[in-house]
């Protein structure tokens, strides 16, 4: 066994109430030294700050190395929160460093925040004070928030965004619910996003893209059946639908489907709902796990390359309770027509299907990291305020699993 | 062309709220000149990155059309090769190539020949049913322009040019390269040759210098800030100075370059784009007319060079032999394809000035050519010094003015130069340069110029196209400089070393005003 490495191990320790001012130094000193050698003076600007949250100091190295990828588009001050519970005692650490890569052309400041059990509650009034003014705040949650918590009211009401990815919870009828019940009391100060949605992009698109053509869009509004398939593990893990119901609150709130029953059967892995659209047409929604596929969160280091022999391929992987599959059937006047979008076996890439009747589509395959499906956070952080067509997804999704308020 | 974008938008109800709201529609591109050089290197990769990254419709189709017999098979081979030659995502992805290769087709015709035409017709009407792409069709010219005009007869006699294509369905649209003429006359001859098939709203003039992002971002950081555009004119600016320097030579291109030279090569196009992008007034909004009618305003507004004038104002030059990085280079007299007596410039500089309210009084100062100090692009604003009385006597006289520079390549940014002082007791003053990088890139890498203008006419957007009015007055001003440079034969057309900012009267014309061109 390998000894876990600090990976904080190079930044400076301070005290909390110098952060800013160390911070100051740091950009000094950095700028003296490169004076020295004659290169141009770095400028610290940044056009946001990002508060990250998470329960882990080794996650909180993971995600760091993605904050730092992020900052030749997005240069920022990153305040990076590692709170783990069981980690006991009353403290808060601070440490801070600054990061400046010439070849991207990217730079940033990092302070990371470790707090012990006690100390978490006492967050806000640390982080709260970092946060730079004038420009936008994000709040990136990694992990299920503690819903409820003051801790967690505090700090969002101190955001722009929150951002959550329903792909890393863990009691999908409580998030959705929690969530929806959030971006309706925040509504006024902070806008609430998901990575998952930003993730499902390229599937929204394609099913979209489907009915562009005037001659195939009547067949949307003939819809009978939609089944949405997710990835999950093994049959007795703990499997995650949050994506698959938010996808499927996508296309219910843009057509105007509602739910009238949910037969969220927790004993049974099949979730069917009957939804109705506006002229009280029925419309069956499946959701469905598929059993077996590769999951990790995206922002995990590649493990499979540095623990085993590099140039070996890794395994294909996936999110956690990522689309597998979505399958709608029409009928429209006796005529029926089927749109599919599948994941191949290779997880990497979806192919359209498409059979109607007289109507030529060739089908597609696309690469769906070439997309935009693995990294989705630097598309959340380029857009402000609220996006209400998620807004009605989550809506949907949470009605569908019987937590959202039906309206 | 508004109303035709705001047709674009999708009655789907699932586009809502989507970053790819407007859609292409589904569509034939045929490629006059698939075979070529530019179809290799830029076109294909650049629709293969569109195909990866923008997911096309799936029955986006393209038809190559050149003499050589090729197959269907062979020109998938070509296109595969160019890919992963030239793709920025090479090598290819296997499973997008599958389905995208097969939407490549091959048609072999000469340019001239009619019954081509009707095959070409017969085809079009065949994958329009099959691939399901409805009559769309966007034909691009990637042959000498000395075809534009039999390509567009023919293709009209064939039924395929009017605006709503085959039988009232679907769309078609023309793509033209450069050279766009090689004077006001060609140019006007061209249009009028193109327009017998095609209205001004199907051509589509491409100038691939209006593709890149950063030239897109002059536009975002004049009128998407509120603290430029008002000091972005007479009472602020002392003077513009554009610069477009390439430090390789004319390399394998010596045949073309003799015809053309610096003037018509980079100065009638891409530097008039980068000037009127940075003069013009705000437009009412950002549709392809509306920014279209500002550009042209300011071509207008630049006085005609009377010829005594050229002598004074403008400055030519050709890149003699010598030696570049430690390595012997040939002049350009000596290159492959040019005439050993050739006149042709392969450096200009020129002084331009705009009469309007907004810029009387302001130079701008232009220059251009190959073989110089090194590859920049750059539209620097220089603005006028403050009294510096305040500080004189502090050895602050030195003061630089304040720039803002506009860096289109490489290391696209935007920085500022500004005064500060240097801590300590005495009043000293320094330049301080405030920069900003774009990264790398705003996504992974950022896309080619080819890539967002093929899709801009996919959806029949032609704000960054240029217009016909934009091409005549560029030309009537470029015009008049030749002429006046050929009517003097024995006019000076100094020799410069290579690897420096060319000949020394280049300098010449700007220090007679008491200015100096930025060091780069
Ligand atoms: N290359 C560039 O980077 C570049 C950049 C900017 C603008 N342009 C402009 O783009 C245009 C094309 O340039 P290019 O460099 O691609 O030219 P090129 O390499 O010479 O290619 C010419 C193409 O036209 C075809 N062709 C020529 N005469 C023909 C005829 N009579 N009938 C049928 N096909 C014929 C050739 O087909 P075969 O091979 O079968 O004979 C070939 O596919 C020019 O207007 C050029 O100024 C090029």
């Amino acid at each position: 066994m390998t000894q876990v490495q600090d990976p904080f191990a190079t930044m400076r320790p301070v005290e909390l109430g110098k952060v800013e001012q160390e911070l100051d130094n740091m950009w000094r000193d950095a700028n003296a030294h490169l004076a020295a050698t004659g290169a141009p003076a770095v400028s610290r600007n940044s056009v946001l700050t990002l508060v990250l949250y998470t329960t882990s100091r080794t996650y909180a190295g993971h995600l760091l190395e993605v904050v730092h990828t992020l900052s030749s588009q997005h240069p920022s001050r990153a305040v990076i929160v590692a709170a783990d519970p069981k980690d006991e005692g009353d403290e808060i650490q601070a440490q801070i460093a600054t990061f400046v890569n010439t070849d991207t052309n990217s730079y940033g400041e990092d302070i990371v925040l470790t707090a012990q059990s006690n100390a978490i509650k006492h967050l806000p009034g640390v982080v709260l004070p970092l946060i730079v003014s004038g420009l936008p705040a994000f709040l990136w949650w990694s992990g299920e928030p503690p819903w409820g918590s003051e801790m967690l009211e505090s700090l969002i009401d101190g955001s722009d965004r929150l951002i959550v990815d329903i792909g890393e919870m863990t009691h999908i009828e409580r998030s959705l619910g929690a969530l929806e019940n959030l971006m309706l009391r925040k509504a006024a100060r902070c806008a609430i996003s998901d990575t998952s949605w930003t993730a499902q992009a390229p599937w929204r698109d394609l099913v979209a893209q489907f009915f562009d053509s005037p001659a195939v869009l009547p067949y949307l509004s003939a819809a009978e059946r939609v089944s949405v398939d997710f990835a999950a593990g093994e049959e007795d893990a703990q499997e995650n639908s949050g994506q698959a119901y938010l996808f499927a609150g996508w296309l219910a709130s843009r057509l105007g489907w509602k739910t009238q029953q949910t037969h969220a059967r927790s004993m049974d892995a099949n979730r069917q709902h009957t939804l109705r659209d506006t002229n009280g047409r029925a419309i069956l929604l499946e959701v469905n796990p598929r059993y077996g596929v590769n999951q990790r969160n995206w922002w995990e280091p590649d493990i499979y390359a540095t623990t085993f022999n590099a140039g070996q391929d890794a395994p294909p992987w996936v999110r956690p309770g990522a689309l597998m599959s979505i399958h709608i059937t029409a009928r429209l006047e006796g005529k029926r027509a089927t749109f599919t979008v599948a994941r191949e076996q290779d997880l990497a890439h979806a192919t359209t299907l498409c059979h109607i009747p007289d109507i030529a589509v060739p089908s597609q395959t696309i690469h769906l990291d070439s997309v935009g499906e693995r990294e989705p956070i630097s598309e959340q952080l380029r857009s402000l305020g609220h996006d209400s067509v998620y807004e009605e997804a989550l809506t949907a999704a949470a009605q569908f699993v019987g937590t959202g308020k039906i309206r | 062309m508004e109303i035709a974008l705001a047709s674009q938008q999708s009655q789907n109800p699932l586009r809502v709220g989507m970053r790819s709201a407007r859609n292409v529609a589904p569509c034939v591109m045929v490629i006059f000149g698939a075979t070529g050089d530019l179809t290799h290197r830029k076109l294909l990769p650049a629709l293969y990155n569109l195909a990866l990254e923008h997911p096309l419709p799936p029955q986006f189709t393209v038809v190559g059309v050149a003499r050589r017999p090729f197959s269907n098979e062979e020109f998938r081979q070509q296109a595969l090769d160019s890919i992963n030659q030239f793709s920025r995502r090479r090598p290819v992805n296997e499973r997008v190539w599958d389905t995208f290769s097969k939407g490549l087709y091959y048609h072999q015709s000469q340019f001239d020949d009619k019954s081509g035409y009707e095959g070409l017709a017969k085809l079009l009407e065949q994958l329009d049913q099959e691939r399901g792409t409805g009559g769309n069709h966007i034909f691009y010219l990637a042959t000498p322009p000395s075809f534009y005009g039999t390509i567009g007869d023919l293709l009209n006699s064939a039924g395929l040019a009017s605006q709503d294509g085959n039988g009232g369905q679907g769309w078609s649209r023309i793509i033209v390269e450069k050279p766009f003429g090689h004077d006001l006359e060609s140019a006007m001859a061209l249009n009028k040759e193109l327009n017998k098939a095609f209205k001004e709203d199907q051509i589509y003039r491409i100038d691939h210098y209006l593709g890149k992002e950063t030239v897109q971002n002059i536009m975002v950081l004049r009128f998407g800030n509120g603290i430029f555009e008002p000091i972005w004119d007479r009472r602020y600016v002392d003077n513009v100075q554009i610069t477009v320097a390439e430090n390789i030579g004319v390399d394998s291109r010596g045949d073309y370059y003799e015809e053309a030279g610096a003037m018509r090569d980079m100065v009638q196009n891409h530097m008039m784009q980068l000037l009127t992008l940075v003069a013009m007034e705000p437009p009412t909004n950002f549709g392809a007319n509306a920014v279209r009618d500002e550009k042209v305003k300011v071509l207008r507004a630049i006085p005609p060079f009377a010829e005594a004038e050229i002598a004074a104002d403008t400055v030519r030059g050709q890149y003699g032999p010598g030696m570049v990085g430690g390595e012997v280079v040939r002049g350009y007299r000596q290159e492959p394809g040019v005439n050993p007596n050739s006149r042709t410039e392969t450096f200009v500089a020129l002084k331009l000035a705009i009469e309007n309210w907004r810029w009387a009084g302001v130079p701008f100062y232009l220059r251009t050519g190959k073989r110089l100090t090194k590859r920049i692009t750059e539209v620097a604003i220089q603005f006028k010094r403050p009294p510096y009385l305040l500080f004189q006597g502090t050895g602050t006289d030195q003061m630089q003015p304040n720039v803002l520079s506009l860096r289109i390549q490489p290391n696209e940014g935007i920085s500022l130069l500004f005064e500060a002082k240097v801590p300590g007791q005495e009043m000293q003053l320094r330049s301080v340069n405030m920069d900003f990088l774009y990264g790398s890139s705003f996504g992974v890498e950022p896309p080619e110029a080819y890539e967002r203008l093929l899709l801009d006419c996919m959806l029949g957007d032609s704000t960054l196209f240029t217009r016909i009015d934009e091409t005549e007055y560029s030309w009537q001003l470029i015009d008049a400089i030749e002429h006046a440079w050929s009517r003097s034969l024995a006019a000076a057309l100094p020799q410069y070393e290579p690897g420096t900012w060319g000949p020394k009267e280049a300098d010449a014309l700007i220090e007679r005003d008491g200015r100096t061109w930025r060091r780069l």
